[in-house]
């Protein structure tokens, strides 16, 4: 089987555009933009916080698309995109929540508060490692990809209630903001930030989804010594 | 206010789970790609 696949090499291209991204976006949200003059420099986690969350949103929206066009047309490769998409979901999601907690302490004097969108965010990752447990635990390759996209398609449902929780509850987090009220170069540097997260999340997509073929064909051959899969990507 | 601290903890957190992800990632699609190559041309 070819051990690279098409998505493999546009991952790649993706991961040696957000390597210089991610040193731009460093030096303009370090350097370049001015501190926030309310809560001065500690506001500068806002461009790893924010990216983090757009990184888990596309891979969280890869798992989900992936997971819907699984159960419809029932293809390997649409199974190993939503894998790919949860992992890497869980591990942004995972740094959106931490980054969060540190910008909380300094500003609302709590690491954690049982906040709407702290508390939706936090119902969100459980889903989604509940979806990497679920698949560690199912033997069956076809059960294990049809309760997978199950679970990706319920835990998706989060992501929503957790972008509106800010605007339908009273919470201590603030509102989504509009960049016409913030200094333009917080603004580019942010902007920079989310591309480079998200080629960054594109780039580690295409690794997990190469990882999920190559898992998918050692357990054929473990099945049928002999035969590889030729993958769908 | 300052709190820099609190910033070098967040760039230190994220980059720390990116990069131990990042690696752990390649050892396992190196592993892999060894895996279905002694098999495939064991077979």
């Amino acid at each position: 089987m070819r051990t690279t696949s098409r998505l493999g090499t546009l991952g790649r291209v993706a991961g040696w555009v957000a390597v210089p991204t991610v040193v731009l976006g460093l030096y303009l949200g370090l350097v370049w933009a001015p501190p926030d003059s309310m809560m001065g420099n500690v506001q500068r986690i806002m461009y790893v916080h924010f990216p983090s969350w757009i990184a888990t949103a596309l891979s969280y929206v890869t798992a989900f698309v992936c997971s819907v066009l699984y159960l419809a047309r029932r293809r390997p490769a649409l199974d190993y995109l939503a894998q790919a998409g949860v992992e890497v979901g869980v591990l942004f999601n995972t740094t959106g929540l931490i980054t969060g907690s540190i910008w909380g302490r300094p500003t609302w004097g709590v690491w954690w508060t049982w906040d709407p969108r702290l508390t939706t965010t936090a119902i969100m990752l459980l889903i989604f490692v509940g979806y990497l447990l679920v698949r560690a635990f199912l033997e069956d390759p076809d059960a294990r990809a049809r309760v997978g996209a199950l679970v990706a398609i319920v835990g998706f449902v989060t992501l929503p209630i957790v972008y509106f929780s800010v605007r339908w509850w009273r919470t201590l987090h603030q509102p989504q903001s509009s960049p016409s009220t913030v200094d333009p170069r917080m603004v580019v540097a942010l902007r920079v930030m989310m591309i480079a997260f998200a080629l960054g999340a594109a780039y580690l997509m295409s690794r997990r989804y190469e990882l999920a073929r190559l898992q998918a064909a050692v357990e054929q051959l473990e099945i049928e010594p002999g035969v590889g899969t030729g993958g769908n990507g | 206010m300052d709190n820099g601290g609190f910033v070098v903890a967040g760039y230190v957190v994220t980059a720390t789970l990116v990069i131990l992800y990042t690696w752990r990632l390649a050892r396992r699609l190196r592993e892999a790609r060894k895996i279905v190559n002694s098999k495939t041309l064991g077979a």
